[in-house]
């Protein structure tokens, strides 16, 4: 009837496809291989993903690890109309040693090895992993210095980006802060012009920059005009490669009262969480349009349990449900908007939750920098 | 519906007016086949929708399908018209105000979705238990060339199901292709990616 189905539809034949299948078909011919392995394919599978039912990456405890010294990764799905998150798949991260999560993006996972500057991307659905060259701004020591980093996608030049934000006391021989980006297509480090606003400081490095808007943002403080300390967002645009700022919300900008505060991902915008055992209490705010600092808004304050238990906050769902451990053992997802509370079971203790998944195929058009294992 | 006239006029598309004749579309196929179809069954096809809304065409000549037989077409129209009937059984979204009545109103509204839900899929399972490889790729054609977005994504979720955890030489049947790697090429691939071909059917 047709001599070979035409492209299109190929396509959509092919993005309906278990992940595994897909792969088996490169091997059916050179023209299903070169379509498959094709950038503009796995953006047109990626975005057809991202329309199925979310998943939820979740790292294992480390009772679990011991077996192979590997760090052992599950997904779970998270279907609505379910309130058990059942598990999708399992993988070991397949390198030896511990690591950090820097961030996730449309599938792929950037980490960084604990106390070097070893980066890694995974995508564990392909099994492909990227192992970065050294970063070019040396650190005087790796031991107690943790530069700030982020990991997020530009889609003007449809790229991944890591950015590695190295403050001037930390730097080996620079007197000033250095700022590398590290892009996948050209797979090289480069020292970005741009720089923090003078006198910034990076309150806890750890956190994962948030990824929202083709920016990355993490608190951070500089002295003001009247030299006072103040707590701002930190903006870095992937795409111009230029900082800007966000204000906080007061009292959030004082320092005395930034008592454990991050910024994550809030739907098309940006939360902040204060959480504090010393203060006892869980609040968080949200920035209803992105952007407009007077549109932060608290939407969800708790204090402690009777038996000193503060409520943990294990991450925000794509769908914008934050993910929270409200008494020990007791885990729920709730919509901060309608206030809807949904009891989630099957989270293994002491799971950490990485972030909001989706299949995805990427790394699988990069031969070159990416290895199989 | 309990309250206010008119609020939600006679849900079958199909008839338009109580006792009026609906107007029917006229297509011609590649093979000379002329179909006289309900206008809202042909409306959802893309192509035939543009056709009639671009130009003021006489809706009295019939309209030329030079890339579709009358057999497929003859099976198009069959699932387009129970798949508006399966619709039609959802009513349709209130969108004036939000009152205390459409509250009561959508717990009706998700029973009649999930029984919508589930008459649709057992109309599917039926509509291709018996189509060859060669009908449904036909089909295939045949929605994609009359821009019809809910079949084309049925039948290709279908062929999906076909061969997902087939073997290689499974998938170059179904599309008759021929492979052409060399035995060695072909090895290196299945190789580098091993563990994706395990588990495989091997038909």
């Amino acid at each position: 009837m047709w001599d070979s189905p035409p492209p299109e539809i190929l396509t959509f034949v092919l993005i309906r496809l278990p992940i595994k299948s897909i792969i088996t078909c490169t091997a059916v011919s050179k023209t299903w291989k070169s379509i498959i392995q094709n950038t503009s394919f796995i953006s047109i599978h990626l975005h057809h993903s991202k329309n199925k039912h979310p998943l939820l990456l979740f790292r294992l405890p480390p009772s679990e690890h011991r077996i192979s010294n590997k760090e052992l990764y599950a997904l779970y799905c998270d279907n609505n109309n379910n309130p058990d998150l059942y598990e999708h798949t399992r993988f070991d991260f397949p390198q030896g040693g511990s690591f950090r999560v820097v961030g996730t993006c449309n599938g792929l996972v950037c980490f960084v090895m604990n106390f070097t500057d070893r980066f890694f991307f995974w995508n564990p659905l392909v099994r492909k992993l990227v192992t970065l060259p050294t970063p070019s701004v040396g650190l005087r020591t790796l031991r107690f210095y943790n530069p700030s980093i982020g990991f997020g996608f530009d889609s003007k030049t449809n790229d991944y980006k890591v950015v590695r934000i190295v403050s001037a006391s930390e730097s080996e021989s620079s007197k000033v802060p250095k700022v590398e980006v590290y892009s996948l297509a050209t797979a090289q480090w480069k020292v970005v012009a741009a720089v923090p606003p003078v006198g910034t400081a990076f309150a806890d490095k750890c956190d994962p920059h948030a990824f929202v808007n083709g920016a990355l943002h993490c608190v951070a403080s500089k002295n003001n005009i009247d030299n006072e300390i103040l707590n701002f967002v930190l903006v870095f645009d992937l795409g111009d490669e230029v900082f800007r700022e966000i204000a906080m919300p007061k009292p959030l900008d004082n320092p005395e009262n930034l008592v454990g505060v991050s910024v994550s991902a809030y739907r098309n915008s940006l939360a902040l969480i204060q959480r504090g055992d010393s203060i006892g209490r869980v609040d968080i705010w949200v920035m209803k349009w992105y952007d407009v600092a007077s549109s932060w808004t608290k939407m969800f304050s708790t204090l402690a349990d009777q038996g000193g238990f503060l409520p943990r906050l294990i991450g925000f769902k794509k769908t914008g449900e934050v993910l929270l451990e409200m008494h020990r053992g007791h885990f729920v997802s709730r919509d901060l908007e309608t206030k809807q509370i949904k009891d989630l079971r099957t989270i293994e203790d002491k799971s950490t939750f990485v972030d909001s998944y989706v299949e995805t195929l990427v790394l699988l058009d990069k031969p070159n920098c990416a290895d199989t294992y | 519906m309990a309250n206010g006239e008119n609020q939600n006029p006679n849900p079958n598309p199909i008839e338009a007016t109580p006792g009026a004749a609906a107007r029917t579309i006229t297509l011609k196929t590649a093979d000379g086949e002329i179909f006289e179809v309900e206008e809202a069954v042909a409306m959802e096809f893309g192509t035939v929708k543009s056709f009639f809304e671009d130009d003021a065409v006489s809706a009295t000549k019939p309209m030329p399908l030079p890339n579709v037989s009358g057999s497929a077409l003859s099976r198009v129209i069959t699932y387009c018209r129970r798949s508006l009937e399966i619709r039609s059984m959802i009513p349709p979204a209130t969108s004036e105000d939000a009152t205390a009545a459409e509250a009561v109103q959508g717990e009706g509204d998700l029973e009649a979705e999930k029984a919508a839900k589930q008459e649709r899929k057992e109309f599917e399972a039926e509509f291709l238990k018996d189509e060859s490889n060669e009908d449904v790729k036909e089909l295939i054609l045949a929605a994609n060339y009359l821009n019809i977005k809910e079949l084309l994504d049925f039948l290709c979720r279908s062929v999906a199901l076909r061969i997902q955890n087939k073997s290689v030489e499974y998938a170059r049947k179904f599309f008759g292709i021929e492979g052409d790697y060399t035995p060695e090429e072909e090895a290196q691939i299945r190789q580098e990616y091993a563990w994706a071909f395990e588990g495989v059917d091997e038909d």
